[in-house]
């Protein structure tokens, strides 16, 4: 891994692992900051690098199961932006999904450490 | 490709989804594009990093739990596609339409001629028939020119050739100029023929007179019955075919809507095509008279020139003829 550098490793990422992580990562970084489109796209592309046209769909169907909450706040550049904030439901959501990631890693990581240990 | 033309192409994917949402989600791309350009990117960079419009699409068609298949449903080119095929047939049809319009030109053509042929044929056996009833009514040789001329003057009228009268030789010659010598000699006979006549051709030519005026009267009444029935004919099919077009309009309304229909359609069709024939066939006959009448009116008035020349410079009395 350490011959890899660190953007080339995000755009090798399997791109299935992407997919699944990818709304653990966004729930993840509306919950430290309320955040607009771009800001976000730019906050997740810096952990994985994922199509950017993907994370607006991502965002809109979670404000439609309501994890997200939308508000407009006028910006100083352009026209009023549509901020992300994460609601009640959303925090419960993103844990569950948090502790989901934990045990798949867990049960992953240890199995090939099994198979390393059989060796 | 530019950002209007992007989110254009985007909209046309995104039909399914409803207005609200189609807008709400291409102002969140309309913007992420005007960052990129703020950022230094051009735009078809911000544009370019998208990736596939079709991936794309299905994403966001995706996160609304809309089935997948729809995408190529909603997809723009597809209407495109069919545009042109239509457009094709569209040709197709034109060409057909020409073909056909000419066929159906030569057969007018032909149908008119075969009338003409008729009405020649008609006319010639009726003067046949005539010919011996003139002959006996008319006893002086003065007289029977003047029955000729009487006749050249019908024939005219309904614009044809007779049979075997010496009048006809007389038309004949006067329709071509190049017979002129001989056409001066055959009009000096009947001058000369003219200044012998008596009381008797006098008053025969009063009462062929009357009876052209009378027989002019009954072609005029015919010819407008003859219109106006071919007029009303043409009406009257002309809005049986937009009925049909109308039920055609209803029944394939309710087609789709699982009516038992098929059968009616085919009949509406029918009557429609043969409704709009049939209007056209009798319009095209009242247009087949007003062409007559026009030639004959100009052959009228060429003979009545002629006729004319010649009086003034022979005989005064002869304008009682026209």
């Amino acid at each position: 891994m350490s011959a890899i550098t660190e953007l080339e490793w995000r755009v090798r990422m399997n791109p299935q692992f992407k997919k699944g992580v990818l709304e653990l990562i966004v729930l993840e970084s509306v919950r430290k900051k309320d955040m607009y489109g771009y800001e976000l796209v730019e906050e997740v592309s810096q952990v994985i690098d994922v199509n950017e046209g993907t994370i607006y769909p991502l965002l809109k169907r979670l404000t439609n199961e309501h994890y997200f909450e939308t508000y407009l706040r006028e910006s100083s550049e352009g026209p009023p932006r549509k901020y992300y904030h994460l609601t009640a439901a959303g925090i419960l959501y993103r844990d569950s999904l948090e502790a989901e990631w934990e045990e798949f890693q867990m049960r992953v990581s240890r199995f090939l450490k099994e198979g390393k240990e059989h060796e | 490709m530019n950002k209007e033309t992007f989110l254009e192409e985007l909209r046309g994917y995104l039909r399914i989804l409803e207005d609200q949402e189609q807008e709400d989600i291409l102002e969140e791309y309309a913007q992420h594009i005007d960052m990129k350009i703020q950022k230094g990117l051009s735009e078809e960079e911000a544009i370019r990093d998208f990736g596939s419009m079709r991936e794309l699409a299905a994403e966001i068609l995706e996160a609304y739990h809309v089935k997948p298949e729809f995408d190529k449903k909603s997809s723009p080119y597809q209407p495109e596609i069919k545009w042109n095929k239509m457009k094709d047939t569209g040709k197709q049809f034109r060409k057909m339409g020409s073909f056909l319009k000419n066929k159906t030109k030569a057969c007018i053509q032909g149908i008119r001629k075969c009338f003409h042929w008729c009405g020649r044929k008609c006319r010639a056996l009726a003067l046949w028939v005539w010919k011996p009833f003139s002959k006996a009514g008319t006893e002086t040789k003065g007289a029977k020119t003047e029955e000729a001329f009487i006749h050249m003057q019908d024939t005219d009228l309904t614009g044809g050739e007779s049979g075997n009268f010496p009048v006809n030789h007389m038309e004949r010659t006067r329709q071509t100029p190049k017979e002129e010598g001989s056409l001066n000699i055959v009009k000096t006979v009947n001058i000369a023929q003219r200044r012998k006549r008596g009381w008797i051709s006098a008053f025969l030519r009063g009462l062929i007179k009357t009876w052209d005026l009378f027989a002019a009267f009954c072609i005029w009444w015919i010819r407008l019955f003859w219109n106006l029935l071919w007029l009303f004919m043409a009406l009257f099919f002309g809005g049986m075919a937009l009925i049909t077009l109308a039920g055609v309009g209803v029944i394939l309304v309710l087609l789709p809507q699982g009516y038992p229909m098929v059968g009616m359609l085919l009949i509406c069709l029918g009557g429609m095509l043969c409704m709009g024939a049939l209007c056209c066939g009798s319009y095209s006959l009242i247009l087949r008279r007003k062409k007559e009448e026009q030639e004959t009116e100009k052959r009228e008035t060429e003979k009545q020139e002629i006729v004319e020349q010649e009086t003034e410079a022979l005989v005064p009395s002869r304008s009682d003829y026209r």
